[in-house]
């Protein structure tokens, strides 16, 4: 079970590398090498370590073990093909880590990121939309079901098309340097990540990289479908050099813009929920 | 906390997980039992293996806690 973390730990730093290599070329700089992260992650856990005074250390603490086990856990939930309600409640316990990552420390900039966290809460809810989307389809949760479904009807991403967008906006709304990235935005030093320091913040790109391949992969499983190993990195892989695009050529948006196009996105996403329970039955 | 008591939970953390889930392929062990010792062991193994490779090799108290 180890090795599927170890692995998946790797693939996600290479693909934070992979992220921040295309928005450098994009935007005309030669940028790191794409195994930057796995480099910076080893660094960070060298550096000097501590918890600052003004800290809860319980919560400081233990918040970077429980990022890292909400993510193991996703991973798993994948690989058993079990709910994507499950994937959704971790999902929503990774808005309490940032939460509580922020409010742990007694910086202002960190409690800046943890507010900012959680009036972003408004990126959750396309996810919301996505399960109900398919769940019309395919009339179950469990990814196994869903990608037994897409065997014989075909891609849920050309079915429920705006349903894999919204999932996307979603898988967005947590990449970095993305659009709506105000948790970390550079105003506020690195946002509610700013304490962690050292070990903690090694840890955390240890979670993170999780977080993005749990998330890439969820979005191959449910709206492509089950596919040989090889395929679907090289499926997830598409899919974050398209997110880095994005990156690329978006500013980073102030706190309430952001609240307000993930809104309006989910209020048409709603109208398109309705329109399906009204066709469907 | 000294250097090699992190060594000894890091890698004890690593070995149960490790063990778990040979334990599981073999049939010994239901596979969501296995996942659940990793989901928990998995973090003590990165936290403390990188402690321990962090930290002095003197009597110093790691992590340091103090600004």
């Amino acid at each position: 079970m180890i090795e599927y973390l170890l692995f998946a730990t790797i693939i996600g730093l290479l693909f934070h590398g992979i992220h921040r290599k295309v928005i450098a070329r994009i935007q005309g700089r030669p940028g790191p090498p794409i195994w930057q992260e796995i480099l910076h992650t080893l660094k960070f856990s060298f550096k000097e370590t501590w918890i600052p005074k003004t800290a809860s250390q319980t919560l400081f603490i233990g918040i970077v073990f429980v990022a890292i086990g909400i993510w193991s856990g996703a991973l798993f939930i994948l690989l058993s093909g079990g709910s994507i309600l499950l994937l959704f409640a971790v999902y929503l316990l990774h808005k309490i880590v940032e939460h509580g990552m922020g409010l742990s420390t007694g910086s202002p900039y960190t409690k800046f990121g943890a507010i900012r966290s959680v009036i972003s809460a408004a990126s959750e809810l396309p996810l919301l939309i996505t399960v109900v989307a398919v769940y019309f389809f395919t009339r179950s949760l469990s990814i196994a079901d869903i990608a037994a479904y897409q065997e014989v009807n075909g891609p849920l991403l050309i079915i429920a098309f705006p349903a894999a967008v919204a999932m996307y906006l979603v898988i967005l709304s947590k990449m970095h340097y993305g659009p709506f990235s105000i948790i970390e935005a550079k105003e506020i030093v690195s946002g509610n990540m700013t304490e962690h320091f050292g070990v903690w913040r090694a840890a955390l790109e240890v979670a993170y990289a999780l977080k993005t391949y749990v998330l890439l992969y969820a979005f191959v499983l449910i709206f492509i479908g089950a596919l040989p190993l090889w395929l679907t990195l090289v499926l997830m892989l598409l899919v974050l050099v398209s997110l880095s695009f994005i990156c690329a050529v978006t500013p980073m948006l102030s706190p309430y813009d952001t609240v307000t196009i993930q809104s309006l996105v989910t209020g048409a996403l709603v109208v398109y929920i309705i329109i399906l329970g009204v066709v469907m039955g | 906390m000294k250097k090699r008591n992190a060594l000894i939970v890091g890698l004890a953390a690593g070995v149960i997980a490790a063990v778990a889930g040979a334990l599981a392929a073999l049939g010994y062990l239901p596979a969501i039992v296995a996942e659940l010792v990793a989901i928990v062991a998995f973090p003590v193994f990165v936290i403390f293996i990188a402690l321990w490779w962090n930290a002095k090799s003197g009597e110093e108290d790691i992590p340091f806690i103090g600004y």
